[in-house]
C-alpha cells in the first residue's frame, strides 16, 4: 500500500512538473544549438544569450515550483480534502508520512539533478575548473563539497520540519498557520543552540580554533562543518518522529 | 458488525460528542439523523480512523478497528476528498490499484447512469458531478460497512431518488450502510436502522418501524418536532 501511495504521488509530481521540465529541455538544447552556430555566424548570438537566459530562469523555476508542489502535495492530501481519502486507506500513519517523505525526496532529487545537470551542459558550472581547485588548495575543496554536501540535506531536512510544523499547527483547531510559524521558530531556537553546542565541542578538542593562522582556516572549519552536517541530519530524523506523533495521535482533518 | 461503546470527543474543553454508543448489525442501513452541528461528521470521522476519541471504543467485526478493519470500510466523505487534476478514468484506476475489493464495472455503470464523461478533470466537474463520481468509487467497493456523509447532499430531487435506488442495488450483500442526512423525507422508506443524534448527545435510537410505532408519526415529521426551533423570538 505504501508503494502505491508513493508510486501515485510520483504521478501527480509528474503531471504538475512534465511542462516545465520539457520546456526547460527545450529551451536549453536551443541554447546548446545557437551557441554552437554563433561559430558560423555572430548572428546567432542574440538568440543565444536569449535561450541561456530563459533556461537559466526555467532551471531555477522548476527547482522551485518542484519544492512548492512536494509540500502543496502534502498540505492537501494530509491535511485537508485528499486527507479523507488517504487517512482512510489501510495503512499506518507511519507509513503514510514515510511514502510523504519518500516521494518529496525523490522529486526534489530529480528537481536538483535536473538543474544541475543542465547548469553544467550551458557551461554555468565548470566542472574542470571546480576539479582543478583540489589541487591548488585541497583544504578549501574539502570545505565546499562538505558545504555543498550540507546544504542538499539542509534541503531534505526542511522538507520533513515543514511537514513536521504543519502537523503541529493543524493539530490545533484555530490559529493553525500561528502555530505552525510558532514551530518555525522553535526550530530556529533549536539550531541555533545546536550550533552553539558544536562550536563547543569543536573548542574543547581545539582550543586554539579562534587562532589558527589564515592558511589553515578551512582545515580549522571542517570539524564544525562535518558535525554539522551530522547534527542537521539528527535533526531531520527528530522532525520526522515529531510529524508522525502529530498524524498519529493529534491529526485533525480540516474542512474546505 | 459495529460496535460504539462510550464514545465520546471534545475540542479544547468543548464537547462535540457525548458518551454515544450503539450496536448495529449486517444487512441494514441506518440512518444518523440530526441537524448540522449535532456531531454526525464527527461520529463518521471517529468510526473512520480520522480522529481520535476522547474516551471510548469503537470495534468492528468483533475486534478494535484496525488496518484489516479499515480495509473493508467504504467511505463517501461529504466533501471532494479526490485530487482535482485528476481525470475520472485515472480516478478509477486509482481506486482499482488501491482496492482489491473494488469493482470497475458497477462504477462505470453507475458513471454512465449519471452520464459522467470519464476522460474530464474533477476541476471541469460541476460539485453535484464530482459528488456523484465519488458515489460510483465508494458503491464500487463490495465493503462490509459502508459510510455515506451527506450523500444527497447538493442533489436535485431526481438525483436523490436515483442514488437511494443504486444505494440499494449496488452495496454488497450482508453489508451495513450507515448514511448521515438530514434529508430524510427521500431516505425514510429505506432506513431500517435510525440513530438520532442531538448536541452531540444521542438521544433516540431504534428500527424505523418501532420508532414510527412509538410516537405515532412518520420519521420526517418525527424529526420537525424533535428539532424544530423556537419560532416565537421570530
Amino acid at each position: 500500500m505504501m508503494k502505491k501511495l508513493y508510486k501515485w504521488d510520483l504521478i501527480h509530481f509528474f503531471n504538475q512538473l512534465k511542462w516545465i521540465v520539457l520546456g526547460t529541455l527545450f529551451v536549453t538544447i536551443l541554447a546548446v544549438i545557437f551557441e554552437a552556430l554563433m561559430d558560423i555566424n555572430f548572428i546567432w548570438a542574440f538568440f543565444y544569450q536569449t535561450a541561456f537566459l530563459i533556461s537559466i530562469v526555467g532551471i531555477v523555476v522548476s527547482l522551485v515550483y518542484g519544492f512548492f508542489v512536494v509540500l502543496q502535495r502534502f498540505y492537501q492530501s494530509v491535511l485537508k480534502d485528499e486527507g479523507y481519502f488517504t487517512h482512510t486507506l489501510p495503512i499506518s500513519k507511519g507509513k503514510i508520512l514515510l511514502s510523504k517523505v519518500l516521494s518529496g525526496f525523490t522529486l526534489f532529487t530529480f528537481s536538483l539533478l535536473f538543474a544541475v545537470g543542465l547548469l553544467i551542459w550551458i557551461k554555468v558550472i565548470n566542472v574542470e575548473e571546480f576539479l582543478a581547485l583540489r589541487t591548488v588548495d585541497e583544504g578549501m575543496f574539502i570545505m565546499i563539497i562538505i558545504s555543498l554536501l550540507s546544504m542538499v540535506i539542509m534541503f531534505y531536512v526542511f522538507i520533513v520540519t515543514i511537514y513536521a510544523a504543519l502537523l503541529f499547527g493543524f493539530s490545533y483547531n484555530h490559529k493553525e498557520w500561528l502555530y505552525v510559524f510558532v514551530y518555525f521558530i522553535l526550530y530556529y531556537a533549536v539550531t541555533q543552540f545546536i550550533s552553539f553546542i558544536n562550536f563547543g565541542i569543536n573548542y574543547l578538542i581545539n582550543p586554539n580554533l579562534l587562532q589558527v593562522d589564515e592558511s589553515e582556516i578551512f582545515v580549522a572549519l571542517r570539524g564544525i562543518l562535518i558535525l554539522q552536517l551530522i547534527f542537521s541530519a539528527g535533526l531531520g530524523v527528530a522532525n520526522f518522529y515529531i510529524a508522525r506523533y502529530f498524524m498519529t495521535k493529534k491529526l485533525n482533518l480540516k474542512n474546505g | 458488525m459495529l460496535e460504539v461503546k462510550n464514545l465520546s470527543k471534545d475540542y479544547n474543553g468543548t464537547v462535540v460528542l457525548n458518551d454515544v454508543s450503539f450496536k448495529l448489525e449486517s444487512n441494514l442501513i441506518c440512518g444518523l439523523l440530526g441537524p448540522n452541528g449535532s456531531g454526525k461528521t464527527t461520529l463518521i470521522k471517529l468510526i473512520n480512523d480520522l480522529i481520535q476519541p476522547s474516551h471510548g471504543e469503537i470495534h468492528f467485526l468483533g475486534k478494535q478497528l484496525s488496518l484489516d478493519a479499515k480495509a473493508k470500510i467504504a467511505y463517501l466523505p461529504e466533501r471532494s476528498a479526490l485530487n482535482m487534476s485528476q481525470t475520472v478514468q485515472s480516478v478509477i484506476k486509482m481506486y482499482e490499484d488501491f482496492f482489491k475489493d473494488f469493482v470497475k464495472d458497477d462504477t462505470l455503470r453507475i458513471l454512465k447512469v449519471f452520464n459522467i464523461p470519464l476522460n474530464k478533470r474533477l476541476s471541469q466537474l460541476s460539485k453535484g458531478q464530482r459528488g456523484k463520481v465519488q458515489l460510483a468509487l465508494t458503491l464500487g467497493r463490495k465493503a462490509s460497512l459502508y459510510i455515506l456523509d451527506e450523500p444527497l447532499d447538493g442533489m436535485d430531487p431526481a438525483s436523490r431518488d436515483l442514488i437511494m435506488k443504486l444505494i440499494v442495488k449496488f452495496v454488497s450483500p450482508q453489508s451495513t450502510v450507515i448514511i448521515s442526512t438530514h434529508q430524510i423525507t427521500d431516505i425514510e422508506e429505506y432506513l431500517g436502522y435510525v440513530l438520532l443524534l442531538k448536541q452531540g448527545n444521542l438521544f433516540e435510537q431504534g428500527t424505523t418501524k418501532a420508532l414510527v410505532k412509538k410516537y405515532d408519526m412518520t420519521l420526517s415529521k418525527y424529526f420537525k418536532e424533535v428539532y424544530k426551533y423556537d419560532e416565537e423570538i421570530i
